[in-house]
């Protein structure tokens, strides 16, 4: 099979996990693009080049995929065959709750101090989070493991609207 | 003074000269140029000079010119395969430095 | 050594000779210019003996001047002499004017168009400009390695956006370089700075030049040089600094706001001798003329120059925060801050580097040239001189890449700091009942709205099969080289209809514009257009035949069926029937051909270097399929 059709943990040939090594993911990653990339070819005929263009790009973006753990999640969804751009079933009211209340501190916030402490809280629940995760992915819930990225990709917003708010103080 | 083939290097001689259907031998040389100093030259040989040396393995003639074997006495030309690459290999004792590419060499 | 093939009598191939290739740094103040030598690089000095080749060019009547000749007449003929160019590249008059109002040239006034500098040769744009620099650059490397070069690479700050760095490659095209690689700066400068050190770790490149700023994280393992994140501004550097004293001297010497442009030439020119001689000096004497016959005297404590440009140095530490973050980094992490750019060597802005980091910065090495070597050690690499190199260079994309959405939003579709090459597709659908067309507006920055971001380029995409609005879809793939530059292309995806586009800078030059610019400058060298055409498409052929034996010698018996082989072998020897020819159509169609040929073959070729990395063997150990 060619190296472009295969999924990104295939692409690296490690397990499938949520769970991973990442100093060998990186070392990996370094194996592969000193066989594919550009530069590699700058001699070679245009055809070459090309090719090589495109599998560098492809090793680039599974690496950078596989990296992020919430990347790595929706892979792992992907490749259980899960659309991960359909809903799932509604999110439990405690969990939304808590969102809520994120939002309105994160509002009420002025200071970096303010901001550092949410950002220390939000990083301890994305922890949970996936921690759960990789339970569930061992369980084999696919539902299950589907609501907690949803429920992730919450809380990378929120930190995402955090990085804004430190930008701009 | 001689010059060596593996029994590798002599049958693909062979095959070569077969397939081509004319040839008397292989002739090797070495000529200056390239970022060492010095190439080797690997060619089907048609006819031999009057000065040529000849040694004879394997059922193969080599033919080389006397200034060549300077450089050459000792070496012996293999035939590999190096992951996808495969092709003629020289070990000469006389090689001092040779460049990055190993296409040429300095004696 | 490498595995030799029987030749017929007398045909045997030379090995290959050695290419000449050079690095050079195309700077806002100074550029240079290196090459690669029995593997020692150094830079070429002019027949003055000097290194440094001021980047100013002057128009006269008679004669296009550049470097020391034309900086000593920079003040008296302001108009016609062009300096810090580099500012000006991939830019718009809106742009420039921005920037600031220290250089004041004349420009032909024609909005939404390539900013024109009116001199007294004509007008002339920025890519024409950093031409010349270039060709008196590539004259010192030819003299000294006896020939044409067959390559160059061109560094380039790493916070250019694509606009800057396609005007670049223009300029070597004007130029007549081939550019092998557009290298950013902080990463030619750890490559030459990675060789003396060779410490596995993570490094911080701090680059304040004349004009621009960078600062980049790299991890450099066993060879391997990966840049985690890049920030910069490629509109603050030394030229600033200069332009703050300058102000400062207009303020004490009550010079009054009419400052004509021979006046202003001079004390920016002022600026930069203070601002040297405070770098070792604690105390520096003025005497300025004043317009009006009389003059003025006065001086310039270190620690006040210091207050003055503090804010300036505060600018560089919000991108060095930037790169931290985007690194997932904290400076306990560093192994060490390399300076780089001749702004460095101002102490306190060592100190205050050294302060954000909490460690001394490495100032070691020669700033000025360091970049130059890097580029002409990535030079020999690329150009073939050093093939068993282990040495590569990962760089990164160093602004997002978007579309224009509806209600003026910009949607990104690469995020700033991806690793490149990088290729990404996203979907976008239509609007309107029936909508056939569709246009797209590509996109440079990390602002929301439009306006706040740099237009690359627009184009559109035709034949979309009438749908309902939303039912049509139209996947957008974005392509990023490994110069950083972008291409586009959209399909939808119902029907297939394809629409690609190279981007080109709103503010650049089209292919028509310096084709006929270099069809000028032959008319003036007398050189034949079809005959360098010729050459250039057999010197493309010969290295096609080349390559592509080379890539059939490694694997092609293993990898392809006896049909494709002999396929492959007909193309080949068609076209080595007819590279010699004169038929420049002929050659380029056997050439398509034969690249078509092998397509297979590098695709199946590509496969084995990865299974082979990945089970830890080198390509050249792996033995069968």
């Amino acid at each position: 099979m060619s190296r472009l059709a295969k999924n990104d943990f295939e692409l690296f040939d490690i397990p499938p996990a949520l769970d991973i090594d990442l100093d060998d993911l990186s070392r990996r990653y370094r194996m592969l693009q000193q066989a594919v990339h550009p530069d590699r070819f700058a001699s070679s005929g245009d055809a070459q080049r090309r090719i090589a263009m495109q599998m560098s790009a492809r090793v680039n973006q599974a690496y950078q995929s596989l990296k992020a753990p919430l990347t790595r999640l929706r892979s792992l969804l992907e490749i259980a065959g899960v659309d991960v751009s359909s809903a799932t079933a509604a999110l439990d009211g405690e969990f939304l709750g808590q969102q809520i209340e994120l939002r309105e501190e994160l509002a009420a916030a002025h200071d970096r101090i303010e901001l550092q402490r949410i950002r220390q809280s939000l990083s301890q629940a994305c922890a949970m989070l996936f921690s759960q995760a990789a339970d569930v992915h061992h369980a084999g819930d696919l539902a299950g493991l589907h609501v907690l990225y949803n429920k992730l990709q919450f809380m990378y917003r929120l930190l995402e609207e955090l990085d804004r708010r430190e930008e701009t103080l | 003074m001689t010059i060596t083939l593996t029994e590798n290097a002599a049958q693909r001689v062979k095959s070569f000269l077969s397939t081509r259907g004319r040839g008397v031998g292989l002739r090797l040389g070495v000529r200056t140029s390239g970022c060492s100093g010095m190439a080797y030259v690997l060619e089907v040989c048609d006819e031999i000079a009057a000065d040529d040396v000849v040694f004879e393995q394997h059922d193969v003639k080599v033919i080389t010119d006397p200034k060549s074997l300077l450089y050459l006495d000792g070496t012996e030309v293999d035939f590999t395969r190096e992951g996808l690459n495969e092709g003629f290999k020289f070990n000469n004792p006389n090689v001092k430095d040779s460049c990055g590419c190993g296409e040429s060499f300095s004696v | 050594m490498a595995l030799l093939q029987i030749s017929e009598p007398g045909q045997s191939r030379a090995p290959h000779a050695v290419r000449r290739a050079a690095g050079i740094d195309l700077g806002t103040t100074n550029s240079l210019i290196a090459i690669t030598r029995g593997g020692r690089c150094e830079t070429l000095a002019d027949s003055d003996g000097e290194h440094l080749l001021p980047s100013v060019v002057r128009y006269t009547t008679a004669e296009v001047q550049v470097g020391a000749q034309a900086y000593a007449a920079s003040v008296e003929d302001p108009f016609n002499t062009v300096v810090s160019v580099k500012r000006l590249m991939g830019r718009s008059l809106e742009d420039i004017r921005h920037q600031g109002n220290q250089l004041r040239y004349r420009f032909s006034a024609q909005p939404g168009t390539t900013p024109r500098i009116v001199t007294a040769a004509g007008e002339v744009t920025a890519i024409e400009v950093s031409a010349e620099i270039l060709k008196s650059l590539a004259q010192r490397a030819r003299a000294k390695l006896g020939g044409e070069l067959d390559g160059v690479v061109i560094t380039v700050p790493a916070y250019f956006d694509d606009a800057q760095r396609q005007a670049t490659k223009d300029a070597a095209r004007l130029a007549g370089l081939n550019v092998l690689r557009l290298l950013n700066e902080p990463t030619a400068a750890a490559v030459a700075y990675g060789l003396d050190q060779r410490e596995q770790g993570v490094y911080v490149i701090y680059d304040l030049g004349g004009g621009t700023f960078d600062v980049s994280i790299l991890r450099f393992s066993r060879g391997v040089f990966e840049v985690l994140a890049t920030a910069g501004d490629t509109a603050l550097g030394g030229d600033d600094i200069d332009g703050l004293l300058a102000e400062w001297i207009v303020a004490n010497a009550a010079l009054g706001s009419d400052i004509d442009d021979r006046l202003q030439r001079r004390l920016l020119r002022a600026g930069k001798r203070v601002k040297e001689l405070l770098s070792t000096n604690n105390i520096v004497g003025l005497d300025i003329a004043r317009p009006d016959g009389t003059a003025w005297q006065g001086k310039l404590r270190r620690r006040e120059f210091e207050r003055l440009i503090d804010p300036l140095i505060d600018r560089t530490l919000v991108p060095c925060q930037r790169v931290l973050r985007d690194a997932g980094l904290d400076p306990s992490q560093i192994a060490e801050v390399v300076m780089v750019g001749g702004s460095t060597r101002i102490p306190r802005v060592r100190e205050r580097i050294g302060g954000f980091f909490g460690r001394p910065p490495h100032v070691d090495i020669d700033p000025d040239r360091v970049v130059a070597i890097g580029a002409a050690i990535q030079a020999d690499i690329l150009v073939g001189n050093k093939r068993d190199d282990d040495m590569l260079l990962l760089d990164v994309l160093p602004l997002s890449l978007g579309i224009e959405t509806m209600g003026g939003l910009m949607e990104k579709v690469i995020l700033r700091n991806t690793p490149i090459p990088a290729a990404r597709s996203q979907e976008f659908t239509t609007f309107k009942d029936g909508q056939t067309a569709m246009a797209i507006h590509v996109l440079q920055g990390e602002r929301e709205l439009v306006q706040d971001n740099r237009s690359l380029a627009r184009f559109e995409l035709h034949g979309i099969p009438p749908m309902v609005a939303g039912a049509a879809r139209i996947q957008v793939t974005f392509q990023v080289d490994a110069d950083g530059l972008l291409g586009v292309s959209a399909r939808e995806q119902t029907r297939g209809v394809e629409s690609s586009v190279i981007v080109k800078p709103s503010y650049g030059l089209s292919d028509g514009e310096i084709e006929r610019m270099l069809r000028d400058s032959m008319a003036h060298a007398s050189e034949d257009v079809g005959a360098r055409k010729l050459r250039e498409v057999q010197v493309e052929a010969a290295r096609s035949i080349e390559a592509v034996t080379a890539a059939y010698q490694q694997g092609g018996r293993q990898l392809l069926s006896s049909q494709e082989q002999h396929e492959l072998q007909s193309a080949l020897s068609r076209l080595e029937a007819l590279y010699n020819s004169v038929d420049v159509d002929a050659i380029t169609r056997a050439m398509d051909q034969l690249e078509r040929t092998a397509a297979s073959l590098a695709e199946r070729r590509m496969d084995v270097a990865i299974n082979a990395a990945l089970s830890g063997h080198r390509v050249d150990e792996f033995s069968g399929q």
